[in-house]
């Protein structure tokens, strides 16, 4: 299935040619996170909220049981955040009160009141990357932007966020990039990615 | 034609096997040998990737970790190359395994279900229909198969407790939300043998009386979410669920307790998730009230080999009462990481240092963390214990869900244990006193402790602490921090104290 991948070569020749084919090659991680991929929605996606798309997506999962939380998660999909508006339209189709829609949407780490930055990058912050550096590797990424956990550079461009173990603990650190996920990270390689998109 | 085997599971993606493996199929096609190239799950040797296994006479031969100026003839053709680790199924790494749960990830495409049936796929599912419901749920009883989640309870009483209770409505719900720090065993499942998961829920479904089906997964799992929903689909065509059961993902959203079969349950019904108060058992009163199996992905997966093989040739392996193969999965500082299936009863320091090869760093092992966050850390003097869960509770640890997360000399066990208090902060349904306020209490305490304000005071009251959470929560989020806090605490006495000594002086 992935026998023929005639866009990644055209990409990796275009890169090539601009010299930046070594660092991205790699580090694919970086291009493909910055470039969008064809796995699942990238932030650069998100659409302008209206209502009438929020009740389409409430539609379509109403029937559900235990719609809440797929609702929630087409809307962040959609508009990169769970908008403080929508929480009203959601409680009225689900029959909830908004208290106990706004009371999920707060409990869970995932959704968001605004969207992220451009390039959301997730570090782990668990024991098998501080294991591996992964605690000097977040300071220095948000020291270097300025930023603490959870916060966007104030150019919008990159949100940096905790995240406790995606499951790379055998190659630690790792991170994630958009929806790109990483392991084996170094400080400097990050670091210098980083720098070539600011 | 050449057959090529990549992984596509999210490690080897992670590092890198994507641009390795299309250039290796490029530089087939430049040289006028094409090649046929098969994403496989992951065989658990993560040290080796990003590996290309190359099919020669039906043996695969593996090179790896590769990098792009490896992807040469030599390596296209099967022969000798510097990065040739010969037949990989006669690796020791590979071959000194017992893989039953793991038996297909690596070896198969996990979205081909005629790889599925031709590997043994639906024999197990088979075997249980033709035996009937309360036979299939004996010979899971006799099997001694234990909840692989962490908890160990005997997976065969949790079935027969779902198929007595009466209810015109039963859930099968896989608990996929595998959140502890150094474990992947259930990722690997998902995105290496997705179909043997959906079988050993079907058996479930069949010997329980369920008619619905559950997996909750993690968001923090892409890979795993995309792999298993298009085998669903693959499943549902090919009628191994779909009459009578089916079965739907779906995926949480960055919580940490969701993991506790009560708050999965609560976050199933679209609510906060937030821990029930047991009893009522699930089992009994679960999902929307109804009876419920909730059961982790490792204990489903081992289900299909139990029914297929019989309950005495899963007994026949392991130690004590803990019987059966685990899959552990060694991450962190390690030099060999990755996930080995074995029966229980390897020592600690077998797997650390015979498994592992000790750390990457190449600097001594200073401490292993097992079970998760919520486990304790081992010094080296305790690396004669039995993995198993008996001979680990025994020393005051956890096996947990079999992750075993490894530290060389540089770690400061004072910071490993704020952090677990930190981690409860952070993750706490807020439902509960202890865990709640606990948490925080506990990181205040550990910092005044760094700090050299009154060790003496501060570790008396710490203690204390941990009494009140370990009795006082309602779930094992509050219950079990005291594991990693306390087991720092007495192991590493020397970075607690000596540090606020060495402060105070100072």
């Amino acid at each position: 299935m992935h026998a023929h991948p005639n866009g990644v070569r055209a990409w990796y020749k275009q890169s090539l040619e601009t010299g930046a084919a070594d660092s991205i090659f790699r580090d694919d991680w970086f291009g493909r996170a910055r470039f969008g991929s064809a796995q699942g929605v990238t932030h650069m996606d998100s659409t302008e909220f209206s209502e009438d798309k929020v009740r389409a997506i409430i539609s379509r999962h109403v029937a559900r049981e235990g719609a809440l939380l797929p609702i929630l998660h087409e809307v962040q999909a959609t508009f990169g955040c769970v908008p403080p508006e929508s929480v009203a339209i959601i409680a009225q189709g689900l029959n909830l009160s908004k208290a106990e829609v706004q009371g999920v949407v707060s409990f869970y780490h995932d959704f968001r009141p605004v969207p992220a930055g451009r390039l959301h990058v997730r570090i782990c912050r668990a024991e098998a990357c501080q294991a591996m550096g992964g605690r000097a590797l977040g300071e220095r990424v948000l020291r270097h932007l300025g930023i603490s956990w959870g916060e966007t550079t104030a150019d919008g461009t990159i949100t940096v966020s905790p995240v406790y173990c995606i499951g790379l603990c055998s190659v630690a650190p790792a991170a994630q990039f958009n929806d790109i996920q990483v392991g084996r990270l170094d400080v400097e390689s990050v670091i210098s990615e980083l720098e070539r998109l600011t | 034609m050449t057959r090529l085997f990549a992984s596509r599971d999210s490690t080897a993606l992670a590092v890198g096997i994507e641009r390795l493996i299309s250039l290796a199929a490029d530089l087939a096609w430049t040289t006028g040998a094409p090649v046929e190239v098969v994403r496989t799950g992951s065989r658990g040797l993560h040290w080796l990737e990003p590996m290309i296994e190359v099919e020669v006479d039906g043996k695969r031969i593996g090179y790896g970790p590769l990098v792009r100026a490896d992807i040469t003839a030599d390596l296209l053709a099967g022969k000798a190359h510097p990065k040739c680790i010969g037949v990989v199924d006669e690796h020791p790494a590979f071959a000194r395994q017992t893989r039953l749960t793991m038996r297909r990830c690596g070896l198969v495409d996990p979205l081909s279900f005629d790889d599925f049936l031709r590997t043994g796929g639906g024999s197990g599912l088979s075997k249980a229909r033709e035996a009937g419901r309360d036979a299939a749920i004996e010979t899971l009883i006799r099997s001694g198969l234990r909840g692989r989640g962490g908890a160990g309870f005997p997976a065969g009483v949790k079935w027969k407790t779902v198929a007595q209770a009466e209810a015109p409505r039963k859930y099968v719900v896989c608990n996929a939300d595998e959140g502890d720090s150094g474990t992947f065993a259930d990722r690997m499942v998902m995105e290496g043998d997705p179909f043997g998961l959906i079988e050993g829920m079907a058996i479930a479904a069949f010997a329980t009386g369920a008619s619905q089906g559950y997996v909750y997964s993690r968001s923090e799992y892409p890979g795993a979410n995309r792999i298993l929903g298009e085998a669903l689909e693959t499943a549902r065509r090919r009628g191994l669920i779909g009459r009578g059961f089916d079965i739907e993902l779906r995926v949480g959203a960055g919580a940490y307790v969701c993991g506790e079969e009560t708050a999965l349950l609560e976050s199933l019904e679209g609510k906060r998730g937030q821990v029930r108060a047991k009893p009522p058992l699930p089992a009994i009163s679960g999902l929307f009230g109804k009876p419920t199996l909730v059961n982790n992905v490792l204990t489903l997966s081992s289900v299909p080999w139990i029914m297929e093989h019989g309950a005495e040739a899963y007994a026949a392996l392991g130690a004590g009462r803990s019987r059966g193969t685990m899959p552990i999965q060694l991450g962190g500082n390690v030099r060999n990481g990755g996930l080995f299936e074995v029966p229980f009863g390897l020592t600690l320091g077998d797997i650390v240092d015979g498994l592992g090869g000790g750390t990457s760093s190449g600097r001594p092992v200073r401490a292993v963390q097992c079970g998760g966050p919520l486990g304790a850390y081992f010094p080296r003097k305790l690396f004669d214990t039995p993995f198993d869960y008996e001979s680990f509770a025994a020393r005051d640890g956890l096996v947990g869900h079999g992750g075993v997360v490894v530290f060389d000399d540089s770690v400061d066990m004072a910071e490993q244990a704020r952090f677990a208090m930190e981690f409860c902060a952070v993750e706490s349904c807020g439902k509960c006193t202890p865990c709640r306020i606990g948490s925080v209490r506990g990181v205040e305490i550990i910092d005044l402790l760094i700090n050299g304000h009154e060790p003496a005071a501060g570790i008396s009251l710490l203690k204390e602490l941990c009494e009140t959470l370990k009795f006082g929560s309602l779930c094992a989020l509050g219950g079990f921090v005291p594991y990693p806090v306390m087991s720092a605490l007495t192991h590493f006495p020397e970075d607690f104290i000596g540090r606020g000594m060495r402060s105070a002086r100072g």
